[in-house]
Order: structure tokens, then C-alpha cells, then sequence
């Protein structure tokens, strides 16, 4: 598993100045103030504009270009910052205009009914304009709030639906944590931790890359969390100080455990509550049917092995008595002195033994392999193979036992490098080419090609024979299998099975089909490629 | 065999064995002589100065890959491996450390005889000057530095004859994919295996009869490459 740590690009594009709301709070000139004064000094600061441009161009403008004037302040100030600001922006308005633009000047008084229809009509209209904004600004407030509400409803469904397809066939804690992590990123999660709690203290299981921070205040979150069964760390009222938001996992049996998690949220968008708690839940969930899903696969590997077991022995009995009967027979009758052997008879019961010892050294080959992949401690010494080198090294050693078959090779040029273990996958060859000889006429040829099929190579062993039943094919790769006719020295049946897990331990694929032209069997290994591999082809060629 | 037989000194701790290589190389005319732990064969080779060491790995009373380091330090007496399927890492360990080649057990005779008798080669003809080499069709000259398959001229890039002068200059020894390296692109790519992977097929499409099935240029599973050399025509 490797750490997958995202770090994926979430800043949002910059707004428009025009659409930030705080854009003339940040212009140099503006000195900052509490958010509340703002808008009335701001009010102040329009109508003294305006009153002063009016006065200035006094001789231009009549009294009722100066109230219109002053009414389209009030109405954008009531637009832009609510009722408050505007009223008093209104009052301020009225009474400028009244100081300033009606007769007698330079007074507030009013003299005569034009002036007071005037003032009073002034401030109506800005009463009821700033009435009617604040209704439609409250309106357009909740539109605004049910719109983001459904947005973030959307979101977060997407999310636990995302959340519950990544984390299904999950199975280790690490990938569990790192699953979680890929669906929840764009909700700001960088970082899941999952930990477990008991008297001696808190141990941390799994988390998405080294960079998780899990220290003291962590700790103590984690271990609240736990305790009191309520989430404890960041933004919450029990160790703030952790960096990590905790929540306790509920419905394990066995463990008690801790969801850690870090949200480095980037552009506001909060995860509400429920969010968190149903986060937890799944994992929670995921984690019980992974603990299962490891629990049967115990029970059933445990019978496997039980069956495996003296099949082996059953196997071992047999298959490796033939051969040491006929070694120990043939050494004996050599070494009677009483027995004369014409040279031929003495040069066939030594080849006995030769052959015999032999056949018993693949037999503990096989043997060998087969208990390394059972007890899964094959050591993969993976590095760089050209497949056709590959190919001609396990036809070279394979020979002796493909005696009187003729094999054909077809390996085109050109072919990507695969990152394997060579001897493993020779030996896995080997057996191969051991088995499409055992199981074809004499005379006969094996073939084996190769093809670049982009994402994999694949190489084919194909012979020539009976064609067998479709369900023989899968069956061929179960260990003491020998389907079909078995000739004589057919060894464990071992040979398949431990192709197969070596491919498996490789990543790549085995299965085995008709031949081609309807005849034989042909078994296809597909191994993956990796772009590197392309790429070390032309880097070496370019190193000339 | 020449009048004075090559000697050969056998480590080797299991008795059986002992019995069987003395017996086998006695009747190939070698002498031969049988030491089952690696103090006594640190002994015998400041003593006795053997033509050729044959050294199982799994020693009794010390690692085999120590042995060859040690005996290294001070003497490049030809030392060839015995080593079982189990002990691959050792075996190119070994190999790093200045062994000269390897048989894994179980090995027939002739394979035992055929490696002895090519690690003996290799001692006569080591010198520093102009390599005329000959397998098969292969002609190697390195005064000329021309490359010839059944008297025509191959044409080789400049890397593709540097690895085949490194692989003459070797011939009949196994080689470990890092030392070539290292030789031939230098250290700071010693690790870049794909390289030799790509030149090896080159060089076998350009020299080999049969390209997929080599006969000059063969892969020793899991430890490297052996240039052998055949009987010219």
C-alpha cells in the first residue's frame, strides 16, 4: 500500500472585485472599523458627497435634482447595508437638504408649504424605499441561505455515496483510512486517523500519510472522545487544542476505536454535524465487515490448509517413493557384486537413477515453492526483465524435460520491459512448459508467444492434444490436481498452482482456455506494465 | 591433462559430498583435497596455494560470502561456488565480493568439470593488452575494434561494444548485473538494470544465431549474464 497523501488544488478561483462583499473594506483608504459602525459612517460619508457636489453646483441644479439625487443614495445604501444605515442616511439627507437647498438657507427651518410638501415627500419616499429594499434584501437573504442549504445537501450525499463506494472491498485499516480521505477531500478532510483506546492509553492504527499529527492534545481528544462518547478536539468544547476533530466509533465489538479528522476547510463550506457522525458510521461499518470478511477468510484458509495438508502427504507418500524405490533399486543391483551387467544394462539402470534423482529434485522444488506461497512470505526480488529473455532462459533449462516435443517461439521484437522477480517467474515458465509437454503427444510442438497488449504483456503456452471440458481449465490451477489422462510421472500437481501464485504475487493474471485452432490447451499469463517500463526502452536507447 | 594436475581444494562439510567430488574429480585427474570448515580452508589456501576453490556456502563455522572477502584480500586464487536453490542473495553476494562463478546444487558432474575447467581458462589468459577473442561466429578484436559474426562486420554502437568488451574481457565468468553496469555507464547508474536489459537484447540481435534462444550471450537466472565460449567453426 503506498501512502496516498492528496494534495489536491482547492483554491477557488478569485472573485471579481465587484462580487466581493468586502471589497471596499479592503481598499487602502478605507480605515478599518468594527463591521457595525461601518455602514453609518459610510452613510455620512455619500451624503456629505453628495450634499457637497450639489452645493457646489448649486446654480445648475434645482431642489428637486438635489432630493432626487439624495433619494438614489439612500436607496442604494439601504440596498447595499439594510434598513438602519439607510435610515439614518435619510434623516442625515433630509436635513442637509433642508440646511442647505431650502429656502430660508442655511437654517432648518422650513417656511412655507412647497418647503414642507418637499421635506415631507423626501422623507416618505426614503421611508418606503428602504422598507421595500429590506423586505426584498431579507427575501433574496433566505433564497440565498435555502439555495447554499440544498447545495450543501447535494454535497454531502454525493459525498456518502462516494464514501460508500470507495470504502466497499476495502479490507486493511490503511486502505480504509486512505478510501475515506479520496472521498471526503472536497470537503476540505485532509487527513483521517483512526485509533484505538484502552486503559493503557491510545494507539494509533492507521492514518492517510506520515504528515498526521498525533501528539499529546490528540491524544487526550482521543481518548475523550472515546470516553464520553461525544466528539471532542478542534472546534469543539473538549481539547480544542487538538488539531484533529474526534468521533467515537460505535457498533465495534472487539475495538474501541477513534475517527480522527483534520478539515482544512478552504472556501467556508462547513460539514455539518451529520455529515461527521455519518462519516464515522460508515467506516465504522466498513471496518465490522472487513473484521469479517478476514475472520472467514481464516476459517476457509484454515480448512484449505487442513485439506491441503494430507493431500500433501498423501502426495509426498506416493510421488516421492516411485522415484527413491527406483534410485535405491538401481544402486543396489550396481553395486551386488555377484551381479554381471552387460554394459547397456548397466548404463540404463544408471540414467534410472539419474533421471529418478531428477524428477525428485523438482518434486522439492515444487514442494518448496508451494509451502513458501502457502506460509506467504515469498519475497519478490523485483527488478527489471525483458520478457523474451525471460522466455529463452526457462526454454534453455526447461529442455530436459520437454524431451522429444519441439518448441516454437514466437517473440516479436520490441516487446516492454515487466518488473518482476526473474527467478520466480522462470520457474513459473518452467512449470509451464513442463506441463504443456506432459500433457501433448510426443513429437508435438509447445509454442510460446508473446504480445504487447498496452496495459499488459501476454504471454501464451499453447500445445497441441485433447481438448479438455471448460470447467478442467479452472480446476488445472487448484494444487494436487491432475486433470485429464495424467501420464505416469505427472509429479504433485503442483506445478499450476504455484505458477498461479506466483503471478498473483506479481499482479498479474493466469488462465488457461482451448487452444486456438480448437486443439490443446493454451495457458495465458498477463503481466501488468508499468509506463516505466515503456520508458526505460527508449531512456536506455537514447543513452547511446 | 598436463603433467602437473591442477589441484583443487574442496570446502565442503557434509560428508557424502566429500566423498562424491573427491572421488569424481580424482577421476578427472585433478588432485583434490577435502576441508569441511572454513578455518581449516583459510589454512590450506596460505599453505598450498590451489589452482581452484570450491566453496559451499553453507558453511559450519563461517558465513561463505565472508570467506571469499577474506581470502580476497590477499590472493585471487579462482574461487567457484557451491550453493543451494535457497541461497540466491548469498550467491551474488559471492559473486560481488570476487567469487569467480557458481554451480547450485544438485549439479551433474559435467557441469562441475565444465565450469572448473573454464574458470582454469580464465587464469591463463589474463593480460592487459589487445583482446583477439573467438566463440562460434564471434570474432572480437579489440586492436581493430571491429566486431565480426561468421567474417562479416557487425556494426555496434558505441555503448553496445563497450558492454561486449566488458563481457570479453569476462568471457566465461558469470557477471552481476552491477559491476557491468558500473563498468560500462559508470556508477552513477549502476543500478539501472533496464539499461542492460535493452543492450543484452541488442547485442543478441546483432551476434546471436537465434536471438530468442541465445547460445553466446546467456542469462544466469537472477544473478546476471555469461559470455561463453564456444568452439569456433
Amino acid at each position: 500500500m503506498q501512502d496516498r497523501v492528496h494534495t489536491p488544488d482547492r483554491r477557488a478561483p478569485a472573485a471579481p472585485f465587484w462580487r466581493r462583499r468586502r471589497a471596499l473594506a479592503e481598499l487602502p483608504f478605507v480605515p478599518r472599523l468594527e463591521p457595525g459602525v461601518r455602514p453609518f459612517l459610510f452613510g455620512l460619508a455619500v451624503v456629505s458627497i453628495v450634499c457637497a457636489g450639489s452645493f457646489a453646483l448649486r446654480d445648475w441644479m434645482s431642489v428637486a435634482d438635489v432630493t432626487a439625487l439624495l433619494l438614489l443614495a439612500v436607496l442604494w445604501l439601504s440596498v447595499a447595508f439594510g434598513p438602519w444605515p439607510s435610515q439614518l442616511t435619510a434623516m442625515l439627507a433630509a436635513m442637509a437638504c433642508n440646511f442647505l437647498f431650502i429656502e430660508p438657507y442655511y437654517t432648518f427651518r422650513l417656511e412655507g408649504t412647497h418647503e414642507y410638501v418637499t421635506f415631507a415627500v423626501f422623507v416618505l419616499s426614503a421611508a418606503t424605499m428602504t422598507y421595500w429594499t429590506t423586505k426584498a434584501r431579507r427575501q433574496s437573504a433566505e433564497l440565498t441561505r435555502i439555495a447554499r442549504m440544498a447545495e450543501q445537501r447535494r454535497t454531502e450525499a454525493q459525498v456518502l455515496q462516494r464514501l460508500a463506494n470507495q470504502l466497499s472491498g476495502r479490507t486493511t485499516l490503511s486502505e480504509l483510512v486512505a478510501a475515506g480521505v479520496d472521498a471526503t477531500w472536497t470537503l476540505g478532510v485532509t487527513t483521517l486517523v483512526l485509533a484505538s483506546v484502552d486503559e493503557d492509553g491510545v494507539a494509533l492504527l492507521a492514518s492517510n500519510g506520515p504528515a498526521a499529527a498525533f501528539d499529546r492534545a490528540e491524544r487526550q481528544a482521543a481518548w475523550a472522545a472515546y470516553r464520553h462518547g461525544i466528539p471532542t478536539g478542534h472546534q469543539t468544547l473538549v481539547e480544542p487544542g487538538s488539531v484533529l476533530q474526534f468521533h467515537p466509533l460505535h457498533g465495534m465489538d472487539d475495538k474501541r476505536l477513534v475517527l480522527g479528522i483534520r478539515i482544512d476547510a478552504h472556501d467556508g463550506t462547513e460539514i455539518s454535524e451529520g455529515l461527521l457522525s455519518a462519516l464515522g458510521d460508515q467506516i465504522a461499518v466498513a471496518l465490522q465487515r472487513a473484521q469479517l470478511s478476514a475472520r472467514m477468510n481464516e476459517a476457509r484458509l484454515f480448512a484449505e490448509t487442513e485439506k491441503l495438508r494430507s493431500a500433501l502427504l498423501n502426495s509426498i507418500t506416493h510421488d516421492f517413493r516411485t522415484p527413491l524405490a527406483s534410485i535405491i533399486g538401481a544402486a543396489s543391483s550396481l553395486t551386488d557384486p555377484q551381479a554381471h551387467f552387460t554394459e547397456d544394462g548397466r548404463r540404463r539402470l544408471l540414467d534410472t537413477i539419474l533421471e529418478s534423482g531428477q524428477r525428485l529434485h523438482r518434486y522439492i522444488g515444487n514442494l518448496l515453492d508451494m509451502s513458501r506461497l502457502e506460509a506467504g512470505v515469498l519475497h519478490l526480488n523485483c527488478d527489471w526483465v525483458d520478457v523474451a529473455d525471460l522466455v529463452g532462459t526457462a526454454v534453455s533449462h526447461a529442455e530436459f524435460n520437454c524431451a522429444e516435443r519441439r518448441i516454437a517461439l514466437d517473440l516479436p521484437p520490441g516487446l516492454p520491459l515487466v518488473h518482476v522477480d526473474f527467478v520466480l517467474m522462470e520457474q513459473a515458465f518452467i512449470n509451464l512448459l513442463d506441463n504443456a509437454a506432459k500433457y501433448s503427444p510426443a513429437g508435438s510442438t509447445v509454442t510460446v508467444s508473446a504480445r504487447d497488449e498496452g496495459a499488459v504483456v501476454a504471454i501464451r503456452f499453447s500445445n497441441t492434444g485433447p481438448m479438455r471440458a471448460l470447467t478442467e481449465y479452472e480446476a488445472m490451477f487448484e494444487p494436487f490436481q491432475r486433470t485429464g489422462a495424467p501420464p505416469d510421472d505427472s509429479g504433485l500437481g503442483l506445478g499450476l498452482s504455484i505458477c498461479r501464485g506466483f503471478v498473483d504475487a506479481h499482479g498479474g493474471t493466469i488462465s488457461a482456455g482451448p487452444g486456438a485452432d480448437g486443439t490443446g490447451t493454451t495457458v495465458s499469463i498477463r503481466l501488468p506494465v508499468e509506463e516505466a517500463g515503456r520508458r526505460a526502452m527508449t531512456e536506455a536507447a537514447a543513452d547511446d | 591433462m598436463t603433467d602437473d594436475p591442477s589441484s583443487i581444494l574442496v570446502i565442503e562439510d557434509e560428508g557424502q559430498l566429500q566423498r562424491l567430488l573427491q572421488t569424481s574429480l580424482e577421476a578427472h585427474g585433478y588432485r583434490a583435497v577435502v576441508v569441511g570448515s572454513g578455518r581449516e580452508a583459510l589454512l590450506r589456501i596460505t599453505a598450498s596455494f590451489p589452482d581452484v576453490v570450491l566453496l559451499d556456502l553453507g558453511l559450519p563455522d563461517m558465513d561463505g560470502v565472508e570467506l571469499v572477502t577474506r581470502v580476497r584480500q590477499w590472493s585471487d586464487t579462482p574461487i567457484l561456488i557451491v550453493s543451494s536453490r535457497d541461497r540466491e542473495e548469498d550467491k551474488i553476494a559471492a559473486l560481488d565480493q570476487g567469487a569467480n562463478d557458481y554451480v547450485t546444487k544438485p549439479f551433474s558432474m559435467g557441469e562441475l568439470l565444465a565450469r572448473i575447467r573454464a574458470t582454469l581458462r580464465q587464469r591463463m589468459k589474463r593480460d592487459g593488452g589487445d583482446i583477439l577473442y573467438r566463440s562460434a561466429g564471434l570474432e572480437f578484436d579489440s586492436q581493430r575494434r571491429e566486431v565480426r559474426r561468421n567474417g562479416e562486420i557487425v556494426r555496434l554502437s558505441r555503448k553496445e561494444y563497450e558492454l561486449l568488451r566488458y563481457f570479453v574481457l569476462n568471457a566465461d565468468r558469470v557477471m552481476t548485473h552491477e559491476p557491468a553496469l558500473k563498468a560500462v555507464w559508470g556508477p552513477a547508474q549502476a543500478h539501472e538494470t533496464q539499461y542492460l536489459r535493452v543492450f543484452v537484447g541488442r547485442l543478441r540481435q546483432k551476434l546471436e544465431r537465434d536471438p530468442a534462444q541465445p547460445e553466446l550471450l546467456v542469462t544466469e537466472s537472477g544473478v546476471g549474464y555469461r559470455l561463453r565460449t564456444l568452439p569456433t567453426t
